[in-house]
C-alpha cells in the first residue's frame, strides 16, 4: 500500500529536515547534562564578576570579559556534547539504522542534525545573553552593589527552576527542557525590569541602564559555537566519542593560536578556524561599540566556514556505512 | 494450469561483504557470495548462528551497507534508493529508540519522516499505540520502559507506513511466550494481506512456525535454502495418526506392517510443544487474571493493518525476474 502523501509533498525535504532537527533538539534538551552545563554557565557568568570586581576594584571590562568567556567555554562543552551525543551515539547504538531505514536521504538527515544542534545552541545563547547583561549590573561599581540586580538575578534562576518543576508536575513535561525555556523567560524578564532602573534603584529612561552593546559580541560568540558544533558533528561521523573530543580539542587550540602557530603557512592558516575573530571584547572597551563592518565580515567568515564544514560532513556521512 | 510464481521482491545475487579497518585492509569477510530471492507475499526466514551474516544481509537490503561485490534489488530498486524505503518497514535487532522521547512522540516523528499527512499520522499513531497496548504509557519516556515494551514500540514504527516489505531482525527477542505467539500471529496475518516478510532469527521454533521459505547462513555462505516443508520433510518415513486406538488395533497394524514390509513400526504418543502447554495454561488463567505483556496485549490489530490483502488494492510491486 502506498504511503498517503502529505498534502505538501513538495515541502517534504524541509519537513524531514525540521523533523530530524526537532528530534535532535528534543533529545539533547531533555538530557539533564545540558541543563547542568547551562546552569553552571549562568552561575559563573553571574557570580564570578562579583568576586573578581570586588577583589581587583575593576568593573565593567572584567564582568564583560568573563561573561563572554564563560559563554564561549561552556558553549564549547555543550556544542561538543550535543554533536557527540546525538550523531555518534546514534551510530554506536544503532538508532541511526532505524532512522535511515525510512525514506530520508543522508544529506537531508545531516542537514537536520546541523539545524538541530544550531537550535540547541540558540537556546543556550538565549540564556547566556540575558545572563551576560545581568552580570554587568550585579558586578559592583566602585564597591557599590546594585541591590535590585542582586535580588533579581538569583530570583530569575530560582523562578525558572520552580516554574519548570511546576510544569513537570502539572503537564509532565521534561524538567530539563522546560527549565531552559523558563530560564530564557525569567532572565530576559530580569533584564527588562532592570532596564527601567539605575544602579541605585531609581527610575531612568527605559533601556539606559543596560549595556545592550554587549549583545553583538555575544552573537559573534554564538557564531563561533555553531562552527564548533558543526566541526564536532563532522568529526562524529567517522570518529568515536573520545576521538571526537580529542580532535575537537586540537582544532580548538589550533584555532586559538592560529596566528602564532601557522602565521608563516598561509595555506594552513587559511584552513584553520580563527576563533580570535569572534572575540571582540576589546572593541567594547571604554564605551566602544562593535562596528557593523566587523560584524558583517566575521559573520561572512562564519557562514563560509560553516558551509565548508557542512559540505565536508555531508561527504563523510554519505559514504558512512552503518556497521 | 499452475499459478505463476509471484514477482520477486528481493533479489540478492552473488553478494560479498568485506568489512575493512581504518586503513582499508580487509578485517572481516562477512558474506561470501550469497544468492537468494524472496517473492511477494512470502514469509522468508534467514537463519544462522551469531556472526553468520544475518544482520549484515538485512543492512545491505536497507542500503545501510554497500556490497563489496554482487548486486541487490529490493522492490525492483537499488537499496540505496531513498524513495523505495517508504514501502519498507524495518524492526531492528535491538529496540533502538530515543530514551527521552515518549512513544507518542517517537511514532509521530517517524510518521513525519515517512511523509504521512498530519491526519494519517495521528490516526495511525493512535491505532498502533492501542494495538501494542501502550496507550496508557504514551507520555512516558521510552528510556523508562522494559525491553518488551520497547520491542513493541519498535514494531509499531516498522508498521507505521503499512509497508509492502517488512524486515524483522530477531523480532521476538525480549518477548514472553505469549508475546511471541501474538507476534507470530501478526506475521501470519500480515502475510495473508500480501505483505512480504523477511524474518531474521536464531530462534528456530519461531521461524518454523511462520516461514514458508528459509535460507540458512553459516560463515557468510548459504548452506541450505528452499521451502520449509521440503527441507524439514523426511519423505521416506510415514506417520499414521489415530485417535484413541484400541490395543488390539495397534497389535493388528503392527503385524500387518511386519508381514508386508518386514519392518518394525515405531509406535509413540505425540506430545504437545512446551509453547502450546504454556499458552493454554496462560489462556485459561487469563480469564480472571491481569493481562501479561505481549506483543499485542489488546489482542487486536490496528484498523489500518486490517484492510483487504495488498494484492487486491495495489498492483504487484516488482516484475517477475
Amino acid at each position: 500500500m502506498e504511503v498517503p502523501a502529505s498534502p505538501s509533498s513538495a515541502l517534504r525535504p524541509f519537513v524531514q529536515i525540521l523533523t530530524i532537527a526537532r528530534l535532535t533538539a528534543l533529545e539533547t534538551l531533555r538530557h539533564p547534562i545540558f541543563l547542568l552545563l547551562s546552569l553552571t554557565a549562568v552561575a559563573c557568568i553571574l557570580v564570578v564578576p562579583i568576586a573578581i570586581a570586588h577583589e581587583l576594584g575593576e568593573q565593567g571590562r572584567l564582568a564583560r570579559d568573563s561573561a563572554l568567556a564563560f559563554q564561549f567555554g561552556f558553549g564549547v562543552l555543550i556544542a561538543g556534547y550535543a554533536a557527540g551525543s546525538s550523531l555518534r551515539r546514534e551510530i554506536e547504538t544503532g538508532i541511526l539504522s532505524t532512522l535511515l531505514s525510512k525514506n530520508i536521504g543522508r544529506e537531508l538527515f545531516y542537514g537536520g542534525k546541523v539545524v538541530g544542534i544550531g537550535a540547541v545552541l540558540a537556546l543556550y545563547v538565549l540564556v547566556a545573553i540575558p545572563a551576560g547583561l545581568l552580570a554587568q549590573r550585579v558586578s559592583p561599581l566602585n564597591y557599590e552593589v546594585d541591590t535590585l540586580a542582586l535580588l533579581i538575578a538569583p530570583a530569575a534562576v530560582v523562578l525558572a527552576l520552580a516554574g519548570a518543576a511546576l510544569d513537570n508536575f502539572i503537564s509532565r513535561r521534561s524538567f530539563a527542557s522546560s527549565a531552559m525555556i523558563h530560564l530564557v523567560i525569567t532572565l530576559s524578564a530580569g533584564v527588562l525590569i532592570l532596564a527601567a532602573f539605575s544602579r541605585d534603584s531609581t527610575p531612568v529612561p527605559y533601556g539606559q541602564a543596560i549595556e545592550w552593546r554587549l549583545i553583538p559580541a555575544q552573537l559573534l560568540i554564538a557564531e563561533a559555537l555553531l562552527l564548533f558544533g558543526t566541526l564536532c558533528l563532522a568529526l562524529a561521523v567517522r570518529l568515536k566519542t573520545a576521538a571526537v573530543l580529542a580532535g575537537a580539542a586540537i582544532f580548538f587550540l589550533l584555532g586559538l593560536a592560529t596566528d602564532y602557530l601557522l602565521g608563516t603557512f598561509p595555506l594552513l592558516r587559511g584552513w584553520a578556524p580563527h576563533w580570535q575573530v569572534f572575540w571582540q571584547s576589546d572593541a567594547l572597551a571604554a564605551g566602544g561599540h562593535l562596528s557593523g563592518d566587523v560584524i558583517e565580515q566575521v559573520s561572512l567568515y562564519a557562514i563560509f566556514y560553516l558551509a565548508g564544514l557542512i559540505a565536508v560532513g555531508i561527504v563523510l556521512f554519505r559514504h558512512q556505512e552503518m556497521e | 494450469m499452475s499459478n505463476p510464481e509471484p514477482p520477486a521482491v528481493i533479489t540478492v545475487d552473488g553478494v560479498h561483504k568485506i568489512f575493512r579497518d581504518f586503513w582499508g585492509r580487509p578485517k572481516v569477510h562477512a558474506l561470501n557470495g550469497i544468492h537468494f530471492q524472496v517473492r511477494q507475499g512470502r514469509v522468508f526466514g534467514l537463519l544462522g548462528p551469531n556472526g553468520s551474516g544475518k544482520s549484515t544481509t538485512m543492512k545491505l537490503l536497507l542500503g545501510l551497507l554497500r556490497p563489496s561485490r554482487g548486486s541487490l534489488k529490493i522492490l525492483n530498486a537499488d537499496p540505496q534508493d531513498v524513495g523505495v524505503k517508504s514501502r519498507i518497514g524495518y524492526m531492528p535487532e535491538e529496540s533502538y529508540l530515543y530514551p527521552y522521547l515518549s512513544p507518542d512522540e517517537t511514532l509521530r516523528l517517524y510518521g513525519q519522516l515517512l511523509g504521512l499527512s498530519e491526519h494519517e499520522n495521528r490516526t495511525r499513531t493512535e491505532e498502533l499505540l492501542e494495538m501494542i497496548g501502550l496507550t496508557h504509557a504514551r507520555r512516558r519516556p521510552v528510556g523508562e520502559f522494559s525491553k518488551g515494551m520497547a520491542r513493541r514500540i519498535s514494531l509499531a514504527q516498522a508498521l507505521l507506513n503499512d509497508p509492502e516489505l517488512i524486515l524483522l531482525d530477531e523480532p521476538t527477542a525480549g518477548l514472553d511466550p505469549l508475546g511471541c505467539r501474538q507476534f507470530k500471529d501478526l506475521i501470519l496475518h500480515l502475510a495473508r494481506r500480501g505483505k512480504t516478510i523477511v524474518l531474521c532469527s536464531h530462534l528456530l521454533a519461531d521461524v518454523e512456525d511462520v516461514c514458508d521459505r528459509i535460507a540458512i547462513l553459516y560463515n557468510g555462505r548459504i548452506c541450505a535454502d528452499g521451502r520449509m516443508r521440503d527441507l524439514l520433510q523426511e519423505s521416506r518415513i510415514c506417520r499414521l495418526s489415530i485417535r484413541q486406538p484400541s490395543p488390539a488395533l495397534i497389535d493388528e497394524l503392527q503385524q500387518t506392517i511386519r508381514k508386508t514390509t518386514g519392518q518394525e513400526a515405531a509406535i509413540d504418543h505425540p506430545s504437545r510443544s512446551l509453547e502450546d502447554l504454556f499458552l493454554s495454561a496462560i489462556r485459561s488463567a487469563e480469564a480472571d487474571q491481569t493481562r501479561p505483556s505481549g506483543a499485542l496485549p489488546e489482542g487486536r490489530l490496528a484498523p489500518f493493518l486490517s484492510g483487504p490483502p495488498v494484492s487486491e488494492t495495489t498492483p504487484p510491486a516488482a516484475s517477475p525476474p
